[in-house]
């Protein structure tokens, strides 16, 4: 990292503890700073958890009605963003399974249905679509500690506090997660 | 079969391409998240069935918090005749002081985990419940809501274990009081959930762990 850019996540970071010492103090428009800091990483997230755009509409906005309502309880301890993420993840997966179990008891014949869309799948599906296909495909566990490790960068011990789970379990999840995707791929050449 | 380097690269190109969203309606979610984060603000219109929530979830509060510090007055033993201060010269605060503030909360809290194991236990009893469980589960549901927003939950464990009883309070509070064809379904449902989620003997463990600690 340069000196510039050094001095500037510093100051960046204490911007934003004094950003978040006045939205706790009831201040609106730095609450809505820290918002629209945050805002389309954690959309982003939810949405890789959840698959479908209207429900990561709403968690989203759950995650930081939560956060705001919890911001006493954020200690500094760890980065606002990785704080924020970790409620998103916890509102994202409730959100699933209320929704999903919804949906199973309106519809108790369809077992087979996921949430998850997969994406479009071109008239000859590459190698790209099959294998996002796949990701989806996985069964929830799995594919959340998947995409929290490779697709959004987190460490196991991140992942691990974030779901609750031991970190060995992390990293068996995203072993298991690979070897179905690569034998979902296994006929590519 | 895929070699491992054309596996790797997917996976990294997966990082910037897989689930991306459209571009989020960021105005539209604060106005929302204001409404909810700052209630107070809410227009009577607007404001669908905020009076009956906000007057249940404080009826809640007040008890939460009347028990609270019911429990933690009467376990406290009589205050020691005073003591000359200059005698001893030392101003710490006693550390039993500093312990007794969080005390109410895991009571509270272990309180409210023995009362909702009990009632899924009468749950997971064969024979169909009674209109009182909808109740009981009600005010179970706005204790819930609390103890999740309190500083208590800082478990991570804990706040999954409230996650889930909000759900499954929220499934019994919402229960059917007749019809007994559909009340059979919505209970198999709830029973389902209890099984999957293995919240039974998770509610006993916090529960026994809490007073363990606590007495």
């Amino acid at each position: 990292m340069t000196d510039v850019a050094r001095i500037s996540a510093t100051s960046a970071g204490a911007d934003e503890r004094w950003l978040i010492a006045q939205a706790r103090q009831g201040d609106r428009g730095a609450a809505r700073r820290l918002y629209d800091d945050h805002v389309r990483r954690v959309h982003r997230l939810v949405y890789r958890i959840c698959g479908d755009e209207e429900l990561a509409h709403d968690l989203t906005q759950d995650t930081f009605v939560r956060a705001f309502g919890q911001l006493d309880a954020f200690r500094g301890e760890a980065a606002f963003g990785t704080w924020l993420h970790r409620i998103a993840v916890s509102v994202a997966l409730n959100g699933l399974r209320k929704v999903r179990r919804l949906r199973d008891r309106e519809r108790p014949m369809d077992d087979s249905s996921e949430l998850y869309a997969a994406p479009e799948r071109h008239a000859e599906p590459d190698l790209r679509d099959r294998l996002y296909a796949a990701i989806g495909a996985l069964p929830e566990a799995l594919r959340v500690t998947f995409v929290l490790y490779h697709v959004e960068g987190y460490s196991h011990v991140e992942i691990g506090q974030m779901l609750g789970i031991a970190e060995g379990t992390s990293k068996a999840r995203v072993f298991e997660a690979r070897g179905r995707l690569r034998e979902a791929l296994a006929d590519f050449q | 079969m895929i070699d491992e380097e054309r596996f790797e690269q997917m996976l990294d190109r997966a990082r910037d391409e897989y689930g991306v969203p459209r571009e989020p309606d960021t105005e539209a979610m604060w106005r929302a998240i204001e409404r909810e984060a700052w209630p107070r603000q809410r227009t009577f219109a607007t404001a669908r069935g905020v009076s009956r929530t906000a007057a249940l979830l404080a009826a809640a509060a007040t008890l939460v918090i009347g028990v609270g510090v019911g429990r933690w007055s009467a376990a406290r033993p009589p205050l020691a005749p005073a003591q000359p201060v200059a005698a001893s010269g030392d101003t710490r605060t006693p550390v039993t002081e500093v312990a007794d503030v969080r005390k109410p909360l895991e009571r509270t809290t272990s309180d409210y985990l023995g009362q909702t194991a009990a009632l899924l236990q009468q749950l997971e009893a064969p024979g169909a419940p009674k209109g009182a469980y909808t109740a009981q589960a009600t005010t179970l549901l706005a204790t819930t809501r609390l103890l999740l927003d309190s500083p208590a939950t800082s478990d991570t464990r804990l706040h999954g274990l409230l996650e889930d009883l909000e759900l499954v309070l929220a499934q019994i509070a919402a229960l059917p009081t007749s019809g007994a064809a559909k009340n059979h379904e919505e209970l198999k449902a709830i029973r389902s959930t209890l099984v999957d989620r293995d919240v039974v003997p998770r509610v006993q463990t916090a529960a026994v762990s809490l007073a363990a600690f606590e007495y």
